[in-house]
């Protein structure tokens, strides 16, 4: 049998620079001058460092008090990454990998000890076949030099600079991330993936992500992964700006399974024209505390988003995850389906908002969200708002939150299953509808994952 | 024991800003209309006892209630709401057994908007509670706004927890079937909202015995 080794090959770093603590008008000089940025996104960065400093904190969720904004490295050329030694990796890291069966290579990547992952051998055909239909996939910073025009149409315009603090630091701040254009009619069948798959650079603390779908095109954007990924940023802030025009269908799947010393607060919003479809397959396992939800704008008359996401809290966690359907033209709809798991003293909230505008007639939406809790010390928080300004439109809400029965237990053990894996086999049903939307091998790891987490005990 | 039927209407008021408690072990009935009113209320449930509150708001009003649940008791609310109104009720549920049922309903008219809020939070040590959030709202013409948030909190597992809210406009095959037996257009309009109020309203006159609505 032919081993491919190509796979476990790594770029060695190259010489590299890293800002000292801290934020300042200086820092956002600097990183755009250390990428060598036209004045334009120079000038995009310091205007969203004035207003990241005027924006207050949110005033929901959870406690963000102890962030501290001077004590976070802002920029480290993604070549240079401070390198741990495999010894320095924390135990339950470490832990993790072996019950996922994470591949070696992937695991000293995910756990800072290498700085690149390039499955090259897979990945040089795929390169070769997209360019031929003229797919753009990179990294934001190249597309910066590369492909000007059409990033600074679109850079901002969708989640602009002014919408929350943490927009307005990513683009005052913003390092890597992926830039994806679909050109016109140009269907892709297999799933595009970031991260460590298929681009390092796309990994970082600040990205930045856009995606552009042409009119009639098609595309299962992928990013992140089931693995967790241990960094010791205390922060990142994400954005991703996302545009289907007419005809288009995006689907955009993302896994977050960041280290739980991360605060992950991000900003996803997509913008769906006529007819488009915008799917948004939403994973969120890690990170200490998590702020993220993501939003389609249904701007085009027939668009339809769907959002399918599953939270899971344990000890120390507080997932504060949601959706957002914002209908602004007739016919639009929207589909809601989240599924919250807490543990071990973690929060789960789901906060989502469905919005009618006036000009939404005939628009309709569905909302499910449930819950499970798993003992007598997690908490569980749901907030559907229903809003409409439209008298002809319809919106629908429903979810229920309760323990695993007692009943469905009785069941399974009686059909021979010990308490844990009957717990764990229920649970495996209640996600269900997510793990079928997510490629073989991601749904291989998160079944292994949520397995995982369910053995932990409490303490 | 059975409480005295505790009203508030209008401007004579008897129930103003007010602190109401229900004594362990009791059973009470409050009906409450709102016109063009600002309160706040806080009403307090002692162990074992139970309370229907029956709600009906309109235009102008703006109304803070909140509800604090004993051990074993049981809260149920029925809300009516039409007009330019807006609803907050926090209930906080901190004992064990305690039990909310609330079943909200709006009809909106043209170029009139409703809110109606309520967040039920179930403490760690309220093992055995169960709550049922429901807020249904039809929209009747143009520039009719409606906001809708049943919120739920829970820290034990031990409970029964669902809710449910809708926003829709009056179905037009209903609307079509009745003006096909003959009923004007505002006829079938109206026999469709008093269906969709029938039972809260069918309860307060029985309870009551008056026809407020």
């Amino acid at each position: 049998m032919d081993i491919d080794i190509s796979k476990y090959d790594f770029k060695s770093p190259e010489q590299g620079f890293r800002l000292p603590k801290g934020l300042s008008e200086k820092t956002v000089r600097e990183i755009s001058a250390e990428k060598g940025e036209p004045e334009w996104m120079l000038e995009k960065r310091l205007e969203a460092y004035k207003l990241f400093l005027k924006i207050p904190m949110p005033k929901f969720g959870p406690d963000l008090s102890k962030l501290d904004f001077d004590d976070i490295t802002y920029y480290i050329r993604a070549s240079e990454r401070k390198m741990r030694k495999w010894e320095d990796v924390p135990p339950h890291i470490k832990e993790a990998f072996d019950k996922l069966g994470v591949p070696e290579a992937e695991r000293k990547f995910l756990a800072g000890v290498e700085a690149m992952f390039e499955s090259e051998a897979v990945y040089q055909g795929l390169k070769k076949e997209w360019a031929e239909k003229g797919i753009i996939f990179t990294d934001t910073d190249t597309a910066v030099r590369e492909y000007p025009e059409i990033l600074k149409k679109h850079f901002g315009t969708i989640v602009p600079a002014g919408d929350n603090k943490f927009a307005a630091l990513n683009t005052a701040v913003w390092s890597g991330g992926s830039f994806l254009h679909i050109p016109e009619n140009v269907k892709l069948e297999i799933p595009l993936q970031a991260y460590f798959r298929m681009n390092a650079r796309a990994f970082g603390q600040f990205e930045r992500t856009m995606i552009i779908c042409e009119q009639g095109s098609k595309v299962h954007y992928l990013e992140g992964c089931t693995a967790p990924i241990y960094s010791e940023a205390s922060l990142h802030a994400a954005v991703v700006e996302a545009i289907a025009k007419k005809n288009s269908h995006l689907r955009y799947s993302t896994m977050q399974n960041w280290s739980a010393n991360i605060y992950n607060l991000v900003t996803k919003r997509a913008f769906a024209y006529e007819n488009s479809i915008v799917e948004w397959i939403d994973g969120n396992i890690g990170s200490g505390v998590n702020m993220k939800y993501p939003a389609v704008y249904l701007k085009g008359k027939g668009a339809r988003a769907e959002f399918l996401s599953v939270a899971y809290a344990g000890k120390n966690q507080y997932q504060d995850a949601g959706a957002r359907a914002i209908h602004e033209a007739p016919n639009t709809t929207s589909v809601i389906n989240s599924k919250n798991i807490a543990k071990n003293g973690g929060i789960t909230s789901f906060r989502g908002t469905v919005r009618f505008s006036e000009n939404a007639i005939d628009a309709r939406s569905s909302v499910k969200c449930d819950a499970l809790l798993l003992d007598n010390i997690s908490t569980n928080i749901t907030r559907p708002l229903l809003a409409t300004s439209q008298e002809r439109s319809s919106i629908y809400h429903e979810a229920k939150v309760g323990k695993v029965s007692d009943e469905q237990i009785f069941y399974l053990m009686s059909r021979g299953l010990s308490e844990n894996e009957a717990v764990s086999l229920i649970i495996m049903g209640f996600v269900d509808s997510f793990v079928k939307e997510l490629p073989f091998e991601y749904a291989v790891e998160f079944n292994r994952l949520i397995q995982y987490e369910l053995e932990k005990k409490v303490g | 024991m059975k409480m005295e039927m505790l009203e508030a209407k209008g401007s004579r008021s008897e129930i103003s800003n007010s602190a109401i408690k229900i004594p362990a072990g009791s059973s009470a009935q409050l009906l409450f209309i709102y016109e063009n009113e600002e309160k706040e209320n806080r009403i307090s449930m002692e162990k074992n006892s139970s309370l229907q509150v029956f709600s009906i708001f309109r235009g102008g009003s703006k109304i803070n209630n909140s509800f604090s649940l004993g051990e074993n008791s049981r809260l149920e609310i029925q809300d009516i709401f039409y007009g330019n109104v807006k609803v907050e009720n926090s209930i906080p549920m901190e004992d064990k057994g305690c039990s909310l049922n609330l079943m909200a309903k709006g009809a909106i008219r043209a170029n009139e908007s409703s809110s109606y809020l309520a967040f039920a939070s179930i403490g760690k040590n309220a093992p055995g509670a169960s709550v049922n959030l429901e807020e249904h709202a039809f929209l009747l013409g143009k520039g009719a706004k409606a906001n809708l948030l049943p919120g739920l909190e829970i820290r034990n597992n031990e409970v029964v927890a669902r809710h449910a809210s809708s926003v829709s406009e009056l179905d037009k095959e209903q609307i079509f079937y009745l003006m096909s037996r003959g009923l004007s257009e505002k006829e079938a309009e109206e026999e469709i909202i008093s269906g969709f109020l029938s039972r809260e309203l069918a309860r307060m006159k029985n309870i009551f015995g008056c026809e407020r609505a």
